[in-house]
């Protein structure tokens, strides 16, 4: 494992912090003793090849992936302490899936308003007036009546995030968010995602789109069979002759050779 | 070889069989759906007991032909009951909805009732969960993951999703108690296809009689399949298209 070089100054917070943490399916270990911490305002990309235990990790962080043995602590809180509420703690890290996983049932400004009404105790209006600034952000206002089915996949994936927005977290998780979408939709998402970051969002994003990680990320992590081998700055993780591990490396050639 | 259309004080006891057929299916099917649904919320319970059980009522209950279910409940069942309660149940009484014309039900009414009720919600509630089952599992990761409780992503997420997939085949459910109500003629219950069969003895007029209950029948079933249209449309739900 390679060290980080340039961490950021010490004195941002740390949001999420995940230490030793391990899982498996019966005999089968899917994460290997993983530990990674992202600062406020860090955008981490993690990558690596199927299977690798990426989306699993990223999972572990708001709850969706139960682990064995190790910690993850989001915001000051850790996840297995008895007395913690996990569906606030949930309300707080947003998520956006492959597969968008909107509410097909209800139209987009629905899709917006259910949670921060039903978990956030929010009012419609209230809830509402904050669905349309993120709508409005994401570009898709003019979308809010329509059901999710009658939009297009890049669309419907900037709605996911904007909904998960409205839930003001203090990070966000992205999980292949733009696996599923054909290559003319992969901007507009990518664009999105682009700008929370230069406004200063914190996020984790497991992705194959190393452009965007080499343009936004802060950090690279590179995961092979459940196992952090990588965490590197991201202009030295993609420099030419950078520092990563040789399995990092023929990753970044097979990807890059097309 | 057609000797005329039946005599109207005939075509009157179909009517009145066809009467005793709709009431009987809309009980039934009432009762079925909620009865379906609760077995199904059982049927799918975190406690292996309780979804033990219930898989075994619904298959018993499903495996088994309903004509012997109709039997058992009525003649198996009263033979089981003190003679004092099949007396009482026999035996008129006020409930309350004299003043409707109602008469106190008959024992082959409660019967058939019960019969009918029990195996159609054994159907109906394996739709129930086959609805439930097709509503994909990342949609209850997204609501995890925006820190809804289990109660409020069935209530809000699941629930609606899965009835919406589940109504086509609820109404086939519906279609099906109709045309199965016919099975209570066995018990002695006078609706359609057992007044069809007394019209047929006396006047020996097999064609105009089992004709006209299929008539009754048929339409029947296409007021269901034409309300069942009116209310959801003709077109399939947008769920699922969202992928």
């Amino acid at each position: 494992m390679t060290a980080p070089a340039d961490e950021p100054p010490a004195d941002v917070p740390v949001v999420i912090d995940i230490q030793g943490v391990s899982k498996w399916y019966g005999a089968f270990q899917v994460l290997n003793d993983c530990a990674l911490s992202v600062r406020r305002g860090e955008v981490l990309v993690i990558c690596g090849p199927s299977g690798s235990g990426k989306s699993t990790l990223l999972k572990t962080v708001n709850g969706l992936e139960a682990f064995q043995q190790g910690a993850v602590t989001v915001d000051g809180v850790r996840l297995d302490d008895p007395k913690v509420d996990l569906t606030r703690l949930r309300s707080r890290v947003g998520m956006v899936f492959q597969h968008f996983e909107l509410f097909p049932h209800l139209t987009v400004m629905q899709n917006l308003t259910l949670a921060q009404v039903k978990v956030l105790g929010r009012s419609q209006a209230e809830a509402q007036a904050r669905g349309l600034i993120y709508l409005e952000r994401v570009g898709l206002i003019d979308h809010r009546d329509k059901r999710p089915a009658q939009l297009s996949g890049g669309q419907q994936q900037r709605v996911a995030i904007a909904r998960a927005l409205c839930m003001d977290p203090v990070v966000m998780l992205f999980d292949e968010p733009t696996s599923s979408l054909d290559p003319e939709m992969v901007a507009e998402v990518l664009d999105v995602m682009a700008g929370l970051a230069a406004d200063g969002m914190t996020m984790i994003c497991v992705t194959h789109e190393m452009g965007f990680a080499r343009r936004v990320a802060d950090r690279v992590v590179f995961m092979d069979e459940g196992r952090i081998l990588d965490d590197a700055p991201a202009k030295a993780f993609f420099a030419e002759g950078g520092v990563r591990s040789p399995r990092a490396d023929a990753f970044l050639n097979r990807l890059l050779r097309y | 070889m057609f000797d005329g259309f039946l005599a109207p004080r005939y075509i009157g006891w179909m009517i009145d069989g066809l009467g005793v057929t709709l009431g009987l299916s809309a009980l039934a099917s009432v009762i079925a759906l909620v009865l379906g649904f609760v077995l199904c919320v059982l049927r799918l319970s975190p406690s292996r007991p309780v979804a033990g059980l219930a898989a075994a009522w619904l298959s018993a209950f499903r495996n088994t032909p309903l004509l012997v279910q109709l039997f058992f409940w009525y003649f198996g069942v009263s033979a089981l009951l003190p003679d004092s309660l099949m007396a009482w149940l026999n035996a008129p009484h006020r409930i309350g909805v004299e003043a409707f014309g109602a008469p106190w039900p008959p024992f082959e009414m409660l019967a058939g009732l019960l019969g009918l009720s029990l195996y159609s919600a054994a159907f109906m509630a394996e739709e129930f969960r086959a609805g439930i089952y097709s509503v994909a599992p990342g949609q209850t990761a997204a609501g995890r993951a925006l820190g809804m409780t289990s109660t409020q992503i069935w209530i809000s997420i699941i629930l609606p999703q899965a009835v919406r997939i589940a109504r086509a085949p609820l109404a086939g459910q519906v279609m099906n108690v109709v045309k199965n109500s016919s099975l209570t003629m066995a018990i002695g219950l006078a609706e359609l296809s057992y007044a069809a069969r007394q019209v047929e003895t006396e006047t020996f007029q097999a064609f105009q009689a089992f004709g006209l209950a299929t008539l009754f029948y048929i339409g029947a079933v296409a007021l269901i399949g034409g309300f069942s249209q009116l209310a959801w449309g003709r077109s399939s739900p947008p769920t699922g298209a969202a992928r």
